[in-house]
């Protein structure tokens, strides 16, 4: 779990498999005698997670987070909500909405909504009229699987140009002079059979300056590349896992 | 991305003569401020067959409003808000009656609902529904979740409803991955009405077994 998604209550706890070897032996043995053939004892999910907040800030000497949705990780609601965020010159935006949901059952489910609304990032480098992030997960008998689906953005506009198109998943902008931000990032996790997770956020800038790098007779050094912040808009998460 | 399946609709749904969507109307007159308000579906698509032995949870986001529509929904194009998103937990008391717990937050993005709100409502009835509006020809219609209860909504343009009566109809999984599964909701009181039903574009309902007190 990232630094923006821990929360005093909510992390997710992962317990142990629970592994009943020696009545397996004793149903395989029954099994051979009999000439019958042993059914595998399915592993159901023992916890489900979810963590959902509508926007991050760790940039400018500032560091914030909207009220956040973190479900506990034996499943239930979660609601995080306030009408307006703002960390000066980083981000401003209104109506911001997180909600988790899920249970822990033969089919254990989980899922992460974010909403965003009259987002600017940056001073408006970056906006947006609505920003959603979902994040889902399941697994059940047939295996474990996330998606982004539902995911999106409204009226976008970086740098000035605007995206009439939905944003293909981990699409990366420069930003000259300030660093670069990922759209529509996804983070998968799990292994597909036990457990799953996804992680969206749907704008992640990540502050960058250049320092030194100089130029000689002989040739060039470049300078070096330092994070100085980041700032998420919209992020979603949600894992199922045994 | 994989491609999504093809919808069936049941016969009933093929033999209404027009499916419409229903307007979204919100605001203190009776004037409908959104699209045609037309029925969405009969009466009797979405049949409560009494108490449910089971609970839901559920969190997604719907687009194209269900209708006549043979193929999974789309999502809204990138300039448009006419969308919702959602997320709810809600279960009967016990398998023996329609009493239940809950809560739904219900988030309508349609400028032409007072430019649009936030709804978040407690679950006091929980109760089986039978789906046959994907029903098919020779299986058994599927049995949904529905509940309904009491919120409050806080409109874009300022405007707080404290006592509302809101029903989600139907609330059907219909497997996983969530695309197929579908939701609907009416919101009404203080003068305002509201409501909206779709194809899941995103997001997945869950029935659960009941467990703790009252479960069977």
């Amino acid at each position: 779990m990232n630094d923006y998604q821990k929360q005093p209550r909510g992390e997710t706890i992962m317990a142990t498999i629970k592994r009943r070897a020696p009545r397996m032996v004793a149903l395989a043995t029954l099994a051979l005698l009999s000439g019958m053939t042993l059914l595998a004892e399915r592993v159901e999910a023992q916890s489900v997670g979810g963590v959902a907040f509508g926007s991050w800030v760790n940039a400018l000497g500032q560091a914030a987070q909207s009220p956040v949705a973190s479900l506990p990780d034996t499943g239930g609601y979660a609601l995080g909500e306030a009408e307006t965020f703002g960390v000066t010159g980083a981000v401003s935006a209104r109506w911001l909405t997180a909600v988790a949901t899920g249970a822990v059952d033969k089919t254990s489910s989980a899922q992460s909504i974010s909403e965003v609304e009259n987002v600017s990032v940056l001073s408006g480098l970056i906006r947006a009229d609505n920003v959603t992030a979902v994040a889902s997960s399941y697994q059940n008998a047939a295996g474990a699987a996330s998606d982004a689906d539902g995911s999106g953005f409204v009226n976008l506009v970086v740098n000035g140009i605007a995206v009439p198109t939905d944003v293909a998943p981990n699409t990366r902008v420069d930003l000259p002079g300030v660093g670069y931000a990922v759209l529509n990032e996804q983070k998968r996790t799990g292994d597909g059979v036990t457990s799953t997770g996804i992680t969206v956020n749907m704008i992640h800038v990540v502050l960058q300056t250049v320092t030194g790098g100089t130029c000689t007779l002989l040739g060039c050094l470049p300078g070096v590349t330092t994070t100085t912040g980041e700032i998420i808009v919209g992020s979603a998460w949600s894992s199922v896992g045994s | 991305m994989k491609a999504r399946p093809t919808i069936k609709l049941g016969p009933r749904a093929l033999a209404a003569a027009t499916v419409f969507a229903v307007a979204a109307v919100w605001g203190c007159s009776d004037k409908p401020q959104g699209p045609v308000a037309s029925e969405l579906e009969s009466p009797d698509f979405h049949v409560v067959i009494g108490p449910a032995c089971f609970r839901m949870t559920g969190g997604g986001r719907i687009d194209e409003r269900e209708g006549a529509v043979a193929t999974p929904p789309s999502k809204s194009t990138p300039d448009s808000r006419d969308f919702a998103t959602f997320g709810f937990q809600a279960r009967p008391l016990n398998c023996n009656t329609t009493a239940g717990s809950g809560n739904i937050t219900w988030v309508e993005h349609n400028p032409a609902n007072a430019g649009g709100f936030t709804f978040h409502g407690r679950v006091t009835e929980f109760f089986a529904v039978e789906n046959h509006f994907f029903g098919q020809p020779g299986q058994t219609d599927p049995i949904c979740g529905g509940f309904s209860g009491t919120g409050r909504a806080r409109t874009r343009d300022g405007r707080t409803f404290e006592s509302l009566s809101f029903r989600v109809d139907h609330a059907c999984d219909q497997g996983e991955p969530g695309r197929n599964d579908h939701i609907g909701i009416s919101i009404s009181g203080e003068g305002a009405s509201y409501s909206r039903a779709g194809l899941l574009t995103g997001g997945n309902l869950q029935k659960h077994r009941l467990t703790g007190r009252g479960a069977q």
